[in-house]
C-alpha cells in the first residue's frame, strides 16, 4: 500500500503547485507588456504542450519495452495505455487553450500553423490508439498490436511535422507559433512559466500512476472474475461426474439416456 | 482580464480536475470490488493518510 | 522468398480478377464520389481546376481504405492466414506479396480517377513523369501502412471500422506532398526533383521499412 500514499503525496503537491501556478499566473505576475494579460496563458498553453509531448514519449518506450522479448511484461503495456490516454487528455487540452489564445492573438480560433496542426494530427493518432485498445482481443494480442500502432505513430510524427512545416513555409512567410515566446520573459514571469512545467509534470505523474493502478486492477479483476468462473464451471462438471458415476453405479449402464440428462439437471 | 484568460484556466482546472475524480472514482470502485471480505473478519482497514 | 511472394501475389490478384471487388465496388464508387465534389463545389471550372490534385488524392485514400480492409480480410476470413503460416511462408514474403497484389489494384482505382478528374473537371497533368513517379512511390507508402494496421485492426467485425481513423491521420504527411506534386507538375514547373517528390520517397520508404519489420508481428496472434 505503500505506492498508494506515494501517489497521494504526489497528487496533493500537484495540486498545490498548480493552485500556486494559478495564483501567480492570474494574480501576481504582471501583464506582459506586448499582449497585455493575454500573456497570462503563457504559463498553462506551453507546459500542458510539454506534458502532451512527454506521455507520448513514455508511452513510445513502454510500447518499446513490451515489444522486446527480453523486456515483455505487463506492466509496460499497462504504463503504455495510462500515458497515452492522459496524453490524450493533455493534447485536447493543448489544442483548446491554444484556440482560446489564438482568438485574441490571431483573430481566429485555429490556424493552419505547423505546431497546430501538427498537434491536431497527434491528437486523432493516438485517439485511434485507444479506440485501438478497445477491440475485444486477448490481453497479449492487444498489448503487441497496440505496442506496434504506438510506435508506428511515433514514427509518423516527425514526418507529419516536417510536411506541415513545409507545407505552411512554402505559402506564408513566417507565421505566428513564436508570437508569446518571442517577446522577452524574466523575472517572475520566467519563474511562474518553470512553475507551471513543474507543476504540470507532477499532476501527469500522480494521474499517470493512478490510470496505471486502475489498469492493473481492472486486469486483476477481469483474472479473478474468470477463475471464479473457471471454479463454478470445475465444481457442476464435479457434481456432473458423480451424478453419472452414480448412475452407472446403478446398473443401468448408461442406456436410457434421458434418465441420466433429467439426473444431471 | 479579457474574458479569454480566464476562461483558458477555467477549461484546464475543470478539465483536469474532472478527469482526476473520475480516475479516482474508477479506481476506488475497483480497489472495492477486489478487496475479498471475509465473512468471520471486518473489513480489510484502509489506510489513512 | 521472392517466388513466395510472388505467388501470394498471383493468389490475391486471381481472387480479384474472380471477384472483381475493385473493379465492380471500389471504382465505381470513387467515380461517384468525383460526381458529388462537382455538385459540391457547384462545377465551377476555376476552383475544379484548382482543387483537382487535393480531390484525387482524398478520394483515392478514402477509396483505398476498402482495398485494404479487403485485402486483409481475405486473409483473416476461413483463417486463411494460418493455411499461409503453416506452409512456412515467410511473413515478409506475405507481406511484399499483398502490397504488390494492392499496389495493382490501387493503380487501376489512381488511373480510373485520374482519368474521371480529367474528363469531369477539366484539369490538366502538365509533367508527366512526376505525376507517375510520385503517385506509384505515395501508393506503396500507403499500401504498406494500410497493410500493417488492417493486420492490427483485423480479426474482429469493429476492427474494420476503426482503420479508417487509424491510417488516415497517418498519411496525412503523403496527402500534402502527394498533392503538391500534382500541382506542381500540373502547373508545369516541377520537375522529376521537386521538393515535394522527396517528402513523398522519404514517407514511403520509411513506411515500407517499418511495415516490413511490423508485418509479422502484427499478423501472429
Amino acid at each position: 500500500m505503500s505506492t498508494r500514499v506515494v501517489r497521494r503525496i504526489i497528487g496533493l503537491t500537484g495540486l498545490l503547485l498548480v493552485v500556486a501556478t494559478v495564483v501567480m499566473g492570474l494574480f501576481v505576475t504582471p501583464p506582459d507588456a506586448v499582449q497585455g494579460n493575454l500573456a497570462r496563458l503563457l504559463y498553462v498553453h506551453p507546459p500542458i504542450a510539454w506534458v502532451a509531448y512527454l506521455a507520448y514519449g513514455v508511452t513510445s518506450v513502454a510500447s518499446a519495452l513490451y515489444l522486446w522479448r527480453p523486456t515483455r511484461a505487463r506492466r509496460w503495456d499497462q504504463l503504455a495505455v495510462a500515458s497515452a490516454e492522459v496524453g490524450v487528455v493533455f493534447t485536447g487540452l493543448t489544442l483548446i487553450t491554444g484556440s482560446i489564445w489564438g482568438r485574441p492573438a490571431w483573430g481566429v480560433w485555429w490556424t493552419w500553423d505547423a505546431r497546430l496542426t501538427t498537434t491536431a494530427i497527434l491528437f486523432v493518432l493516438y485517439l485511434g490508439y485507444l479506440a485501438l485498445r478497445r477491440i475485444p482481443m486477448s490481453r497479449e494480442t492487444r498489448g503487441k498490436r497496440s505496442a506496434i500502432a504506438a510506435l508506428i505513430a511515433f514514427v509518423d510524427v516527425p514526418i507529419v511535422h516536417e510536411s506541415v512545416v513545409w507545407w505552411r513555409t512554402l505559402h506564408q512567410g513566417a507565421t505566428v507559433a513564436t508570437l508569446g515566446t518571442s517577446s522577452k520573459i524574466h523575472g517572475i514571469m520566467a519563474w511562474t512559466l518553470l512553475l507551471g512545467f513543474i507543476a504540470f509534470t507532477v499532476v501527469y505523474l500522480w494521474m499517470t500512476m493512478l490510470r496505471f493502478q486502475v489498469e492493473r486492477m481492472a486486469e486483476q479483476l477481469e483474472d479473478q472474475e474468470f477463475s471464479n468462473w473457471e471454479l463454478e464451471r470445475a465444481k457442476e462438471g464435479e457434481i456432473r461426474s458423480e451424478a453419472i458415476g452414480e448412475l452407472l453405479n446403478d446398473g443401468t449402464n448408461g442406456r436410457d439416456n434421458t434418465l441420466i440428462e433429467d439426473k444431471v439437471r | 482580464m479579457n474574458g479569454y484568460v480566464e476562461a483558458g484556466y477555467g477549461v484546464v482546472i475543470v478539465a483536469l480536475g474532472a478527469y482526476g475524480a473520475w480516475l479516482a472514482a474508477r479506481g476506488s470502485r475497483l480497489r472495492r470490488a477486489l478487496v475479498p471480505i471475509p465473512v468471520d473478519q471486518e473489513r480489510p482497514e484502509q489506510p489513512k493518510d | 522468398m521472392i517466388s513466395q511472394a510472388l505467388a501470394v501475389a498471383k493468389k490475391d490478384i486471381l481472387i480479384e480478377y474472380r471477384a472483381k471487388v475493385a473493379l465492380n465496388q471500389v471504382i465505381p464508387f470513387a467515380l461517384a464520389v468525383l460526381l458529388l465534389f462537382g455538385f459540391a463545389l457547384d462545377t465551377q471550372a476555376k476552383v475544379l481546376v484548382e482543387v483537382a490534385p487535393g480531390i484525387f488524392w482524398v478520394v483515392v485514400l478514402f477509396s483505398s481504405l476498402y482495398l485494404i480492409s479487403r485485402s486483409m480480410r481475405l486473409e483473416r476470413d476461413n483463417g486463411a492466414i494460418d493455411g499461409l503460416a503453416l506452409l512456412g511462408i515467410d511473413p515478409l514474403a506475405i507481406f511484399f506479396g499483398k502490397l504488390l497484389a494492392l499496389f495493382v489494384a490501387m493503380s487501376l482505382l489512381e488511373i480510373a480517377v485520374a482519368v474521371g478528374i480529367l474528363v469531369l473537371f477539366s484539369a490538366n497533368l502538365g509533367s508527366l513523369a512526376l505525376l507517375a513517379v510520385s503517385a506509384v512511390v505515395a501508393t506503396l507508402g500507403i499500401c504498406s501502412v494500410g497493410l500493417v494496421y488492417g493486420a492490427l485492426a483485423s480479426g474482429e467485425r469493429v476492427g474494420e471500422s476503426l482503420l479508417p481513423l487509424l491510417v488516415l491521420p497517418l498519411l496525412a504527411p503523403v496527402l500534402i506532398a502527394a498533392t503538391k506534386c500534382w500541382s506542381d507538375a500540373s502547373a508545369s514547373h516541377g520537375g522529376i526533383y521537386d521538393p515535394w517528390l522527396k517528402l513523398v520517397v522519404l514517407f514511403s520508404v520509411v513506411f515500407l521499412v517499418v511495415g516490413a519489420v511490423s508485418f509479422g508481428a502484427a499478423l501472429e496472434d
